[in-house]
């Protein structure tokens, strides 16, 4: 735990360096998606379903020629998953932070990776638990500026739990503010 | 683009077609068993001083004789068969002998007829039924106060929190253990998953236990108390005392205290025709006579109700 927080402050601190140039970005993302909770206890159904939306912010953000690197945090918002039985899977808030990595093939066409952390909470009860998330996705652009660009993903998200591992797999909107005119 | 939009909710569609709460058939409920303890430590003795060794208690045998007949009553408007047995300590009175399934087990509370009443139960009871256990009593640091047996009467042991839940936890079925009574919150098992941020507020415990090995409990056990590490009280409402946790959850299931009895409107508590542990929750936490957490307003004590954590919440009747 101690060497991830490490890495995450050493990269914490040199993006900002970098992203002196013109290549600094912030970004604002929403995301909907469904919820599929694979529980690794015995349950009455294999997968219990469910809903959320997330929001991040990319507060660190950097690109140079076709790759991007940033820091973010997010919160996301997952519902109690569809009655079934004599069990429901609780609804949860999460607060995290992912690491994000992004190529782009072309003009229109990237690919991106996340990894992060997040602290998630219960939300009718006064229950707090860690988890770790990870994801990959495509991403597509639909406007693109010489300062900004909007991009439509399609991340594929795996939720690490200790009880339970979910996928999440949605459609997000992208919104990415050039603070400086991109030299690339 | 077109094709892109195309494949996204295409992709969607075919996830939410694999949702198993689609196609996999639920179970049916099965028959509903309740076990209502109270005692009043109201032991006199033959001088008439009192002859307990803990504080007289004044609604604790209105807590049970009231939960057995709501909880009768919303069991049935569920469309289960219920049966229900009261564990009552009442001054000097000895218990009765009362018929769980073919065997005879004597109704005065202590943990020998406890255990005598969850033998004859586990005989009976299948895996969809519902086991419902309620104690209105005295408590401390989760133990309840309850006789080891009538040998010992008067004199009031503290029953550890693991032996009542390990007396459960061989039970078929979902166990919904309901404690009012001091310091209960301290009697829920610790889920493997998450923890409680009234007990254990630390973001690196958090972690620590998403890394830990924790030892595997009976998930069908579910604990809900009246308070968390502090005090539980009583009060009076409408001429009656009550548990303040028990009065809630008594209107939770919609008991009219004006008429001394259940409502005809649907229990308050259901959500989506589903009563579950956390909707019971919070809805004793909205409407609980104390407050739940400390204001600059609040004059009287807090108490804070707990229910079990972890990735599920538990349906105690659907309707």
């Amino acid at each position: 735990m101690k060497r991830f927080i490490t890495v995450l402050a050493i990269l914490t601190c040199l993006l900002p360096l970098g992203a002196q140039p013109s290549g600094q970005y912030y970004s604002l993302s929403l995301q909907a998606f469904p919820y599929f909770a694979i529980p690794h206890f015995k349950d009455e159904i294999p997968m219990r379903t469910a809903g959320g939306a997330e929001i991040s912010a990319e507060i660190l953000g950097y690109r140079f020629n076709t790759i991007e690197g940033s820091l973010a945090i997010r919160y996301r918002a997952t519902t109690p998953s569809i009655p079934h039985g004599f069990y429901q899977a609780r609804g949860f808030d999460s607060f995290g932070a992912d690491l994000r990595f992004a190529y782009s093939f072309n003009d229109t066409l990237s690919l991106f990776a996340t990894a992060g952390t997040e602290i998630n909470f219960y939300r009718r009860i006064k229950e707090a638990f860690a988890s770790f998330s990870t994801s990959v996705g495509v991403e597509f652009t639909l406007v693109e500026t010489a300062g900004s660009r909007l991009s439509l993903g399609v991340p594929l998200t795996i939720h690490l739990r200790k009880e339970i591992t979910a996928i999440q797999s949605g459609v997000s909107v992208r919104y990415q503010l050039f603070p400086k005119r991109r030299e690339n | 683009m077109k094709k892109i939009f195309v494949l996204i909710i295409a992709l969607l569609t075919l996830f939410i077609a694999t949702s198993c709460e689609l196609f996999m058939q639920e179970p049916a409920a099965g028959k509903v068993y309740a076990i209502f303890m109270a005692l009043d430590y109201q032991v006199k003795k033959g001088d008439g001083s009192h002859g307990d060794s803990q504080k007289a208690l004044h609604g604790t045998i209105n807590d049970a004789k009231t939960q057995l007949i709501a909880f009768e009553k919303v069991a049935t408007r569920a469309g289960l068969t219920f049966s229900g047995y009261s564990f009552l300590q009442i001054g000097n009175d000895d218990g009765i002998n009362i018929e769980i399934g073919s065997t005879t087990v004597n109704s005065y509370p202590t943990l020998e007829n406890l255990q005598a009443a969850i033998t004859a139960l586990r005989t009976i009871t299948t895996d969809n039924d519902l086991i419902l256990f309620t104690f209105s009593g005295h408590a401390i640091g989760g133990g309840i106060a309850l006789k080891e047996s009538m040998a010992t009467k008067p004199i009031h042991d503290l029953i550890e929190a693991e032996t009542l839940l390990d007396l459960f936890s061989n039970l078929k079925g979902r166990k919904l253990i309901i404690l009012d009574a001091c310091e209960t919150g301290l009697a829920i098992p610790h889920s493997q998953e998450s923890s409680s941020t009234l007990l254990e507020n630390s973001i690196s415990k958090w972690y620590a236990k998403y890394f830990s090995q924790t030892s595997e409990h009976d998930r069908s056990l579910y604990v809900m108390s009246s308070s968390a590490g502090t005090d539980s009280y009583e009060a009076e409402f409408n001429g009656k005392s009550y548990g303040v946790f028990t009065q809630a959850l008594l209107k939770g299931l919609g008991w009219d205290f004006s008429q001394d009895k259940l409502g005809s409107a649907p229990a308050p508590a259901i959500q989506n025709d589903r009563l579950t542990t956390d909707g019971l929750l919070r809805y004793i936490k909205e409407h609980q006579a104390y407050p739940y957490k400390r204001s600059l307003t609040n004059t009287n004590p807090i108490q804070h109700p707990m229910v079990t954590g972890g990735a599920r919440d538990m349906v105690i009747f659907t309707f």
